[in-house]
């Protein structure tokens, strides 16, 4: 009687809270998910099909490279992707700073000389980034080796030809020969794609990037709303504890209701504003999934249990405001970096991948990607139990140790 | 100087404040030390039935030799490749043919292009396409030779070189190496930091801006618990921007140890400039924010949403480029923007003094009332 | 009814806070535990509370219950959030609430006067006797107070010594843990706690002397 009776005091104290609380945690769901919304719709990782502009600085005017931009925009299966527009190297960097354009390219004068001679000693350079390398600074470096195999080997080619010609052969027939043998191997690169034969299974490759990452969004709101909820921890009474002990509700009694009513406030604060969502974007159409919004909620029911229990942990082990703040927010990216809520977790070599994948945070993303696609982790769900009961564990035992400090 | 002595005695006390200094530079290493291993974006399982020595064994062979943004494991039977296709171990299997080289000469005789390899996917998408250029660029160079070889054949009569002397000549002339250079807009060259790693320095820096929040925090627990009583209200500022230069010298230090292990502290003048100005650079900006909001709880709430605008906007994960007047206001974007573009110090120097005066400002208004 | 205490022990870590300490108190007086910061006084309490266990000794409640104590610890247990009349619903049910506020105890601290309240808008005086209201609901027999009445202001402090003088009047024992000087004066009996032992101190009047037995 007395727990249900402490139970329904923290209940009460929950809503008064609430109140703060629950605001708190909507600008944080409102950050979120405009932040995946602009990176999704707008930004770089935007799926839809965008033409890159790719500024190009220095002579093109010559007939070869012209020609092969040309060549590019033209007949090239990437001249779906990519515009290149001839500018100034000033033009470029405003350009470039301004976002105009997605990266540029500076042919240096002499870059021709050297490719036609041979020496491919003057490299052409590019600026895809300012800062920090994101994703695409990678990939464009791999995309400029590719393009240097298929410029080196045709080279190579040509190359070797003419200097076989010139001891073996009519050197008076090598720039027709040469002409030849050029067009030959533009037509080769311009179909190069076809060197592969593509079978497709039919198997879901797994989830879309959009799934993914509003799995990711969601999760991480989740994580960070141990802080939206710090009154809820950080107003308690200390005094309180001890006398709750004395009248006959224990550290893991006092534990056990707070948490079940912590849960319940966390439970309020996820669905209400995705129910919100999924009934505005008409049960998540946006998703393309072919689960339905009730199951998509359902499936984080168990992901909430094992996140409060966590942040209980937390608040129960760390009692400095500040270092907790801190603490969490680290935990929080930190975990949530390796487990893959910002690059996809197959990013990683294996060690960190595993790693990423038993710690809460990837735990929670295979539990709740996994009901995306309808499938079931048992070893999600063995590895979450064992995270609540050790959470709950550690928590009452902080209770327990906190109740009977030493104060005099 | 003495409060900013005993300040720092304060802080080094609470082993929780400790333990989130010291957790960094361990975490930096444990990472740089588990990302040195094999990764990649996308992983691709390689199979030829092929024997070893042969062209598509070699060209197996180079795709896990060389340096790539794709992860390749090679399978020793189609069935097991593409069995790791089917249980997601792999994202694409490729499949070199026998006699690769025999079907390189027809297509290099019939001056035409057609299917010599196999790719099996799941399903296509942008990425995967990428991925395939990937291995066209591969097998392209081997083409390009048996082109060459065909056009010679064809074009000479009578006195032909061996083959062998044609292999010669091809691999003597045709140069090695990348036709491109990746460059930073002040010129500089790319250093190619490993992916995973490349991103940690910005995501320091934001953990900087937070030990900033932090010291905003434990000053306004000190007022509230009455250690400012005895001191004037307009001279407050001054004992906050003492607990703020202790704390983030603390984290400077630790950023600073973190960087060594990440192994970017090439110019280390620079470096220590650079990170000069961004301390002073949140120390402005956590304390215009100290001053604007009022209580603790406000500071608190503020915190995630500052710093997931960090993780969005400043050049760490992605480089958006867009809204250079609101990035501007967050001080790890200058930061980062300033290590490969030193002209980037002005706006640095620009955004001290603005904060300085901002803060004159406001705390003269807060006491006025 | 008697409180008996025998050979009660507490370390914390190196620290032996209690060593031995040994008295009995019996029903209707005021026992007075005095000493220094730290001594170990709000411990002696905590232990006889239940809250924390003691290493070693024991003690007894002869002719009674142990669950007939009550417990006023030094701060103030309370739901800063929630009024007077929530916090004392998780102690009382609404019966004996209804009568206690009508004739009992709690109008006897005078809590009526601020029921609707938060407790955060209150007071110290206000949540020390909404305090002391909480601690006495199950009608405790043995009243444990530590510092009921520091940082109070002088009002305060004459409702609780009435409410101390009112417990003891009917028939109730209090062990009060104080520094207070009128506290120390309506303490029917005094102990000392020094070095983890517990002595018992003749008040002749001169706190003088106390505190240099402090020392």
């Amino acid at each position: 009687m007395r727990y249900l009776k402490y139970f329904s005091v923290q209940l009460k104290r929950t809503l008064r809270l609430a109140v703060g609380v629950f605001p708190t945690a909507m600008l944080l769901f409102a950050c979120l998910g405009a932040a995946a919304w602009f990176l999704l719709n707008q930004g770089p990782l935007a799926e839809r099909q965008q033409k890159y502009q790719i500024g190009v600085v220095g002579k093109i005017d010559d007939t070869y490279l012209g020609f092969g931009i040309y060549a590019i925009q033209t007949l090239d299966v990437s001249r779906f992707m990519v515009d290149f527009i001839p500018m100034t190297e000033e033009e470029a960097r405003q350009a470039f700073r301004n976002d105009k354009i997605a990266a540029y390219i500076k042919v240096p004068e002499d870059f021709l000389d050297s490719l036609i001679y041979g020496r491919n000693d003057v490299p052409i350079s590019y600026v895809a980034s300012e800062g920090q390398k994101g994703i695409g600074g990678y990939l464009m470096e791999e995309l400029a080796v590719v393009v240097s195999k298929l410029v080196t080997s045709a080279q190579g080619s040509i190359y070797s030809f003419q200097d076989v010609i010139r001891d073996y052969g009519d050197a008076s027939q090598l720039g027709e020969w040469t002409d030849e043998i050029n067009l030959q191997l533009i037509e080769n690169v311009l179909a190069r794609t076809k060197l592969a034969e593509l079978t497709e299974l039919g198997l879901s490759k797994g989830l879309l990037m959009r799934q993914y990452y509003f799995c990711a969004v969601v999760l991480l709101y989740c994580f960070l709303f141990g802080i939206s909820s710090a009154s809820f921890f950080l107003k308690r009474n200390e005094d309180l504890g001890k006398w709750m002990k004395m009248r006959g509700i224990g550290a893991a009694a006092q534990v056990l209701c707070e948490y079940g009513v912590y849960l319940f406030m966390m439970m309020a604060c996820v669905f209400l504003p995705l129910i919100g969502v999924g009934i505005a974007t008409k049960s998540f159409a946006f998703l393309k999934t072919k689960v339905y919004m009730d199951e998509i909620l359902k499936a984080l029911v168990p992901i909430l249990i094992m996140i409060s229990a966590m942040h209980f942990m937390i608040y129960e082990t760390v009692r400095n405001p500040v270092a907790n703040l801190l603490l969490q927010f680290l935990g929080v990216i930190g975990m949530g970096y390796v487990s893959g809520y910002i690059y996809p977790a197959s990013f990683f070599p294996k060690g960190i991948a595993f790693v990423g994948s038993v710690l809460p945070t990837g735990v929670a993303l295979e539990g709740f990607s996994g009901a995306m696609l309808d499938e079931r982790s048992g070893m999600a769900f063995g590895l979450g139990c064992l995270y609540v009961t050790a959470f709950l564990v550690l928590a009452v035992l902080m209770r327990k140790r906190m109740i009977e400090r030493d104060n005099g | 100087m003495v409060w900013c002595l005993l300040t720092e005695k304060r802080l080094l006390k609470k082993i929780s404040y400790v333990a989130v200094l010291l957790i960094v530079p361990f975490l930096v290493f444990g990472l740089r030390q588990a990302a040195s291993r094999e990764a990649g974006m996308m992983t691709i399982g390689l199979y030829t039935p092929a024997e070893e020595g042969s062209l598509s064994d070699a060209l197996l062979e180079r795709f896990m030799e060389e340096k790539s943004v794709l992860r390749f494991l090679r399978y020793e039977t189609e069935e097991e490749a593409l069995e790791a296709l089917t249980g997601k171990i792999v994202d694409a299997v490729w499949i070199l043919p026998e006699d690769l080289e025999g079907e390189l000469v027809k297509l290099a005789e019939k001056k035409m292009v057609r299917p010599v390899a196999r790719v099996v996917e799941r399903e296509d998408d942008v990425a995967l396409t990428f991925t395939r250029e990937v291995l066209c660029s591969r097998i392209f160079p081997e083409l390009a030779y048996q082109t060459y070889v065909e056009y010679v054949d064809r074009k000479l009569d009578g006195n032909k070189p061996e083959k062998e002397e044609l292999l010669e000549r091809f691999e003597r002339i045709q140069r090695k190496g990348n036709l491109f250079r990746a460059e930073y807009l002040d010129g500089t060259e790319d250093s190619g930091d490993n992916y995973v790693m490349a991103p940690i320095r910005g995501l320091l820096a934001i953990w900087l801006v937070l030990s900033g929040f932090a010291g905003i925090l434990y000053q306004k627990q000190d007022e509230i618990n009455g250690l400012f009583d005895a001191i004037p209200e307009r001279k407050r500022i001054l004992y906050s921007f003492g607990m703020q230069a202790v704390v983030l010298l603390n984290g400077g230090v630790i950023y600073l140890v973190a960087c060594k292990i990440l192994g970017v502290l090439d110019h280390l003048w620079l470096e220590l400039l650079l990170l000069l100005f961004l301390l002073l650079m949140i120390a402005f900006f956590c304390n215009v924010i100290g001053l604007l909001v009022k209580r603790m709880e406000g500071i608190g709430v503020l915190i995630p949403v500052m710093t997931l605008l960090m993780i969005a906007f400043c050049p760490i994960f992605i480089d958006i480029r867009k809204y250079w007047a609101m990035q501007s206001l967050l001080p790890p974007y200058l930061y980062l923007k300033a290590l490969h573009g030193v002209g980037y110090l002005k706006y640095m120097s620009i955004y001290v003094v603005f904060g300085f005066f901002a803060c004159a400002l406001l705390n003269q208004i807060k006491y006025r009332r | 009814m008697k409180l008996e205490i025998k050979d009660l022990k507490k370390k914390y870590g190196k620290k032996l806070v209690l060593d031995g300490i040994s008295f009995s108190a019996d029903e209707g007086t005021c026992v007075g535990i005095l000493g220094g910061n730290g001594c170990g006084k709000s411990t002696l309490l905590s232990i006889l509370a239940g809250i924390v266990r003691a290493d070693s000794g024991s003690f007894e409640v002869t002719g009674g219950e142990k669950s007939c104590i009550g417990y006023v610890p030094q701060g103030t247990p309370l739901f800063e959030e929630l009024s007077a009349k929530d916090n004392l619903k998780l102690w009382y049910d609404s019966q004996s609430l209804k009568k206690e506020l009508e004739s009992g105890v709690l109008k006897l601290l005078g809590v009526n006067e601020f029921l609707t309240v938060p407790v955060r808008k209150m007071s110290g005086g206000m949540k020390k006797r909404l305090s002391i209201g909480c601690a006495v609901s199950g009608s405790p027999k043995i009243l444990l107070m530590d510092e009921p009445t520091a940082a109070l202001d002088i009002a305060c402090k004459e409702n609780i010594y009435e409410y101390i003088e009112n417990f003891k009047k009917n028939g109730g024992l209090i062990l009060l843990a104080t520094h207070d000087v009128h506290e120390i004066e309506l303490c029917d009996k005094r102990y000392v706690i020094k070095d983890g032992k517990l002595t018992e101190w003749q008040y002749d009047g001169d706190l003088r002397k106390l505190a240099q037995w402090i020392k």
